[in-house]
């Protein structure tokens, strides 16, 4: 097949990601991973959605300051420590039983190994997220209004084709995905993914739970707008988004910086050292 | 407060005005800090011990140390009770120094700022210290558990992240749940066990924001410690049980 093969570089790159996709694929255990992810998203979110309730004139989006949209998204807490694992099992997994020695050995040029693991993590990701985010909008849209979160009440009943739905719907599987690239570039740099779960998840639980103790508003402030988790939320916001310490898309944008950073990191090691 | 009292026979008179209650910084305005703030710390010492407790053993499963350990020792049981009086006693040992220097530099930090930290009993900062301490080698205990029963870290450190980090900040992030269920996720996760590090209780005489956003815990620090060490029972039970049960 010489003449399918136009360009030596695209060749690699294409190769390496039929490779990843194998491996990826006959993993035992990744199709319940993505299932969970997204299924466990849906459940956390409706969950959440029932435990709204008011009524009367405590309704009122002043009294209760409740965002529909980001209740419905409440599952993107746990979505996130799925898809996390699931990108640390990608790298993790080959360090752990040394199969990422055969990989270096048919792959020799790592950056493009690195970056087909990422296309393939992003790929994966996207669809648990698909389904997860879409099924809690629609969770929200059928469970919020019954319980007081309705027009008359003064809310918006959650719906795609209103502009900020439909950012906080794609923002938030956006923000999954950065999750699994933030994830996979760490585990790249420790080589372990039981190391690398408890940095990621321990990157992204602290700044809430630190900042929740900070009495000093502007570094307390500083800290949220730094924070992959909580900046990155700042997409699901629907109501009060000009008091909010960045627009949503600038949050998103933290979460990608350090997304990106990580893969630099990884990228780096992968290139110095052995293996 | 600005009054007076004046003594005649039995009785004591008291003229003034202001409140004759506790100081409670959670009023609306409220002052001073309490000195809890200066052990949140443990919740960054908590990633470690996770990490470490459940490597202690996942390790020894994925190179097959384990084999050669139950070859020498045959009772199960005995290599895990031994694992988790190891690994809970050194969290211990190191967590009890790291709470006490935390409390101490951040009482002092606190008031050379002119911050006014709440005082606390002697025998209450012995119990913040001690309960920070105790709550971390549990934890390590409950994580050594999970990784003896996945045989795999990712798996175990997520797990007990997720039990104990996830509620942590459904429970304490102002506005993201109603009140009463975040005291409910205070009262059944591990995170109840934080209530060891509450230095102020809830005067009911005195109407602020008791929720466990503002570090007013439901249960008692007794309670919210027996709860975590339900967990880990009940873990360490299970761990004991499938390593009697199965072949490594």
């Amino acid at each position: 097949m010489l003449s399918a093969r136009p360009g030596r570089r695209a060749g690699v790159v294409t190769m390496a990601m039929h490779a990843e996709w194998t491996k990826v694929r006959t993993l035992p255990g990744m199709s319940w991973l993505l299932v969970a992810a997204a299924a466990l998203t849906i459940t956390v979110g409706a969950a959440a959605a029932a435990a709204f309730h008011c009524a009367g004139a405590a309704c009122s989006p002043a009294v209760t300051g409740a965002d529909p949209a980001k209740i419905s998204l409440t599952g993107i807490y746990l979505g996130q420590v799925l898809v996390a694992v699931l990108a640390a099992g990608v790298v993790g997994g080959e360090y752990g039983t040394g199969m990422i020695l055969v990989t270096f050995t048919a792959m020799p040029r790592r950056l493009a190994v690195l970056l087909s693991k990422a296309a393939v993590v992003t790929g994966l990701t996207l669809a648990a997220s698909l389904v997860g985010a879409l099924g809690s909008v629609l969770a929200g849209r059928l469970l919020l209004p019954p319980r007081g979160m309705t027009a008359a009440n003064g809310y918006t009943v959650l719906s795609l084709s209103n502009g900020t739905d439909l950012r906080a719907a794609f923002g938030s599987m956006l923000y999954l995905v950065l999750i699994a690239l933030l994830a996979l570039g760490i585990t790249t740099v420790v080589r372990d993914s039981g190391v690398a779960i408890g940095l990621v998840l321990g990157l992204l639980f602290l700044f809430p739970i630190v900042t929740a103790v900070i009495s000093d508003h502007t570094l307390a402030r500083h800290l949220e707008q730094a924070s992959p988790m909580i900046a990155g939320q700042y997409v699901e916001a629907t109501t009060g988004v000009q008091s909010l310490p960045l627009t949503p898309w600038q949050g998103l944008g933290v979460t990608a910086a350090w997304a990106l950073g990580a893969l630099l990191l990884g990228g780096t090691a992968l290139r110095l050292r052995d293996a | 407060m600005n009054g007076s009292f004046a003594h005649s026979g039995d009785a004591f008179t008291v003229t003034g005005s202001g409140d004759i209650a506790p100081e409670v910084p959670e009023t609306w305005n409220g002052l001073g800090s309490k000195a809890e703030y200066s052990l949140y710390g443990t919740v960054i010492g908590l990633i470690a011990v996770i990490i470490v407790a459940a490597l202690f053993v996942t390790a020894e499963c994925r190179r097959g140390l384990i084999r050669l350990t139950f070859a020498a020792s045959p009772r199960r049981g005995r290599v895990l009770a031994a694992k988790a009086a190891v690994v809970g006693l050194a969290t211990f040992v190191v967590s009890l120094a790291g709470a006490a220097i935390s409390l101490y530099l951040g009482i002092q930090a606190g008031r050379d700022d002119g911050n006014p930290v709440l005082p606390a009993s002697s025998l209450t900062d012995i119990r913040m210290v001690a309960g920070a301490a105790a709550m971390l080698a549990v934890a390590a205990m409950l994580a050594l558990a999970l990784g003896t029963l996945a045989r795999r870290g990712v798996t175990a450190v997520t797990v007990v992240i997720v039990v104990i980090f996830l509620p942590f900040v459904l429970a304490t992030v102002e506005g993201l749940l109603p009140i009463a269920v975040q005291e409910w996720v205070m009262r059944v996760t591990p995170v109840a066990a934080f209530a060891v590090i509450q230095s102020v209780p809830a005067y009911h005489q005195v109407a602020a924001q008791y929720s466990p956003a503002f570090g007013y815990f439901p249960l008692a620090w007794w309670a919210g410690f027996a709860v975590l060490c339900a967990w880990a029972a009940v873990a360490l039970a299970g761990a004991t049980y499938a390593l009697r049960r199965r072949d490594v």
